[in-house]
């Protein structure tokens, strides 16, 4: 009987306990919902229909415009190119940089340092990038390299975050495995390759996540520096996706918003997926 | 919790494409009202127009004022003016500025379910956004008398109805042509006529304002295709031809410029009207010398107005149609449009059927022998030969006789009201690049050929997005 009083009152405790919980993520919870989650999924409608003005239902009309829409293409295109270089190149140098200081033992100075890029104000970014990119005679971002230029801004504004991150899952490894693989005689490389790496593979995942978010924040800077109709090669889908807005046309920059909504989740559930072949992996 | 919040997302899932359908207006397919229902209480018709200034664009006319208090007799109603982003410089940056602004104000009213009836647009407004238009109704077989209309109008659908036309024609000083040894000119002169006699006049030496530039080089770009397809054409050798002959003209020393101007400051000239530049224009183009040695008046007549053509002829200037701007300008006659979204939209459509009804067009026609500032045509053909009776009576020239009728002509054969530019998106590359390319007229050094090609590249791409948007 006691037992069964016990149970009950263990049960009691582990529901209020959860409820508790749930508590405190509700108002995030409910100002996601509210504020991005119940606007995205409203854009559902204004998508399938003739435009903003009037509420015809047009079916699949508007995606199909926007699929054959040679400005969405340069945009798909250019957007693809700086998320398929721009993320995998952060992700590899902010690594190697959250390596280096945890092996090395840095001064913690130099965390400000890289921090610092983070928080100066994008109009200081552009205007030291437009000094730096352009000597008069040759222009980076007038140039058909200007996504190098681009590239080259979101590194140098994002690596310090993504290296924080890392430098806390570094911290985290237990350096029992570590002690051990020297004793059996393995080299850095190996380390590396075998335990760190595989290891840091959920912070990875994080930091992918964090990496491709921040990816959209590009566009500040690309817009302070060129305004809505940059060089042709960074047009973003975020600058189509503005001056759709500032064309009142929201239905195709809602059907553009869910392709591209659709293409990231795609993105993050290939890194879900990879994480858990890690995990699997590491547990095996 | 997981489970409830899936719950919310599968309903707002359900719900949300339900919602697609309208609640207030049945609309057919094609998003045409067919059941716009006027309440059966006091009704009120609300049109939107452009301002400049503080100046009612509807007001100038007095065929205008009168017919919309005679509606508003006629059918107990109240009719509604309201002035939407008034205009109050002419500078791109200001342009763009409050284009968008007009757009974001616009579309907040269109967006009312129960919004404003009609828009009321002068003609030489750009065309509306490709959003705005999915919020007007095509009126094409809407309205009775849209069937007395010049058929020109009537080619395509409908979206603008037209209610008065003006074509501006060229109109060159009689005194400084006599001087120059040419004792008339031809009706529907061509462009390069009219080069050859300015290139004769700038011998000369008049003062250069932005009259002078703005003339030169429309004169020389109106020639160039900018639009082939979906792409932009501007880094082409027409173009750079056209560059260089502006360049060419202007530096030909016969002009009186001043040495110290750099491009900004003609770019000031043109576009920004608070400048000193362009205040020191005005102040030369309202001086003695320049208005004796002036070729043509910046404020020309409408060619269709044989009233006031017909005085300059006798006693003034020679006049001939503008060789270069026909078929450029998009907007030649003031316009309405009907929101979808309106209110009363049966009102509305009697409104502009009685704009076009004979008196009215008559009253129009009757308004336009009384000042300049309204000189509106009518655009039904249907009074054409009251017209006809009326102007016999005014012992008119025959020359403004032959003007009009080439212009009429035109407007006939649809080759005036033909819109040059298809969108809005063209006319809008078509007005930013004519700032742009001050920046190549103006250059303190001439670009080089690989220069000018790059400068070029990078603006064609750009409007080649914009275009494609």
């Amino acid at each position: 009987m006691n037992k069964y009083i016990s149970l009950k009152l263990t049960k009691k405790y582990r529901t209020i306990r959860y409820m508790k919980l749930n508590l405190f993520i509700l108002p995030s919870l409910i100002g996601f919902l509210i504020l991005y989650l119940v606007p995205f999924l409203w854009g559902i409608k204004y998508s399938f229909s003739l435009s903003g003005f009037d509420n015809t239902f047009v079916g699949l009309d508007n995606y199909k415009s926007l699929l054959s829409n040679r400005a969405f293409h340069i945009a798909m295109k250019n957007t693809a190119m700086f998320m398929g270089i721009a993320i995998p190149l952060i992700m590899v140098l902010s690594f190697a940089l959250a390596l280096a200081i945890f092996e090395f033992k840095f001064p913690k100075l130099i965390y400000l340092f890289i921090l610092i890029p983070m928080a100066i104000p994008s109009a200081s970014v552009v205007g030291f990038f437009r000094k730096l990119m352009d000597n008069g005679n040759f222009s980076l971002m007038n140039s058909q390299y200007a996504m190098i230029g681009v590239i080259l801004i979101f590194i140098w504004k994002n690596t310090g975050y993504n290296l924080i991150i890392y430098l806390v899952g570094l911290m985290q490894i237990d350096h029992s495995f570590i002690e051990v693989s020297k004793l059996d005689g393995a080299n850095f490389l190996q380390i590396l390759w075998h335990i760190i790496i595989p290891l840091c593979t959920p912070t990875t995942v994080f930091v992918g996540i964090v990496s491709i978010v921040n990816s959209f924040k590009v566009f500040k800077d690309v817009y302070i520096l060129q305004g809505n109709y940059p060089n042709m090669h960074i047009y973003m889908l975020q600058h189509f996706m503005n001056n759709k807005f500032v064309d009142l046309e929201y239905e195709k920059l809602t059907s553009a918003a869910f392709i591209f909504a659709l293409i990231i989740f795609v993105f993050v559930f290939l890194l879900f997926y990879f994480d858990n072949r890690y995990k699997r992996k590491v547990g095996e | 919790m997981k489970r409830i919040i899936s719950r919310i997302l599968i309903i707002l899932l359900i719900i949300l494409p339900t919602a697609c359908t309208s609640t207030t207006n049945k609309k057919n397919t094609s998003g045409d009202v067919i059941n716009p229902a006027p309440t059966g209480e006091k009704q009120e018709l609300t049109i939107l127009f452009d301002a400049i200034g503080e100046i009612n664009l509807w007001n100038e006319n007095i065929a205008y004022t009168n017919y919309k208090s005679d509606f508003e007799k006629a059918y107990g109603v109240k009719v509604k003016l309201e002035a939407l982003s008034p205009y109050t410089d002419f500078t791109p940056d200001f342009y763009m500025k409050r284009t968008s602004e007009y757009n974001e104000k616009l579309a907040a009213k269109l967006y009312l379910k129960n919004g404003p009836e009609l828009i009321y647009k002068r003609f030489f407004f750009p065309q509306e956004s490709p959003s705005i238009k999915k919020a007007i109704v095509n009126v094409k077989g809407k309205i009775k008398n849209l069937e007395k209309i010049y058929d020109a109008f009537l080619v395509n659908d409908l979206y603008y109805i037209p209610i008065s036309v003006t074509v501006p024609c060229l109109e060159l000083q009689k005194k400084v042509l006599i001087d120059l040894g040419i004792k008339k000119t031809i009706i529907n002169w061509n462009k390069a006529n009219y080069i050859k006699v300015r290139k004769q006049w700038a011998v000369t030496k008049p003062l250069f304002t932005f009259s002078e530039l703005t003339d030169i080089i429309s004169s020389y770009m109106d020639n160039i295709t900018l639009f082939d397809g979906n792409q932009v054409r501007i880094n082409t050798p027409e173009m750079k031809a056209c560059i260089s002959a502006i360049r060419k003209e202007i530096w030909s020393g016969n002009y009186k410029l001043d040495k110290n101007y750099t491009y900004k400051n003609y770019y000031n000239m043109i576009f920004d009207d608070t400048s000193d530049e362009f205040k020191k224009g005005m102040i030369q183009m309202q001086s003695m010398e320049y208005n004796e040695k002036c070729l043509f008046t910046p404020n020309s007549e409408n060619a269709l107005n044989t009233k006031f053509t017909s005085d300059r002829f006798n006693y003034g200037n020679m006049l001939t149609l503008q060789p270069f701007t026909i078929g450029k300008i998009d907007k030649l006659y003031s316009a309405f449009m009907v929101n979808k979204n309106g209110k009363n939209l049966e009102l509305a459509y009697a409104f502009i059927n009685g704009l076009l009804s004979k008196k009215t067009q008559l009253a129009i026609f009757m308004a336009s022998r009384i000042s300049e500032s309204q000189s509106f045509y009518p655009v039904s053909k249907e009074i054409e030969g009251d017209i006809k009776t009326l102007e016999s009576k005014e012992k008119l020239s025959p020359k403004a006789i032959t003007l009009k009728e080439s212009v009429l002509n035109q407007i006939k054969n649809e080759r005036v009201l033909k819109p040059y530019f298809k969108n809005e998106k063209e006319e809008r590359i078509y007005s930013s690049w004519y700032g742009d390319i001050l920046q190549f007229i103006f250059a303190d050094t001439p670009y080089t050929d690989a220069e000018l090609t790059k400068a070029l590249q990078i603006l064609e791409d750009k409007y080649t997005v914009l275009l494609n948007e």
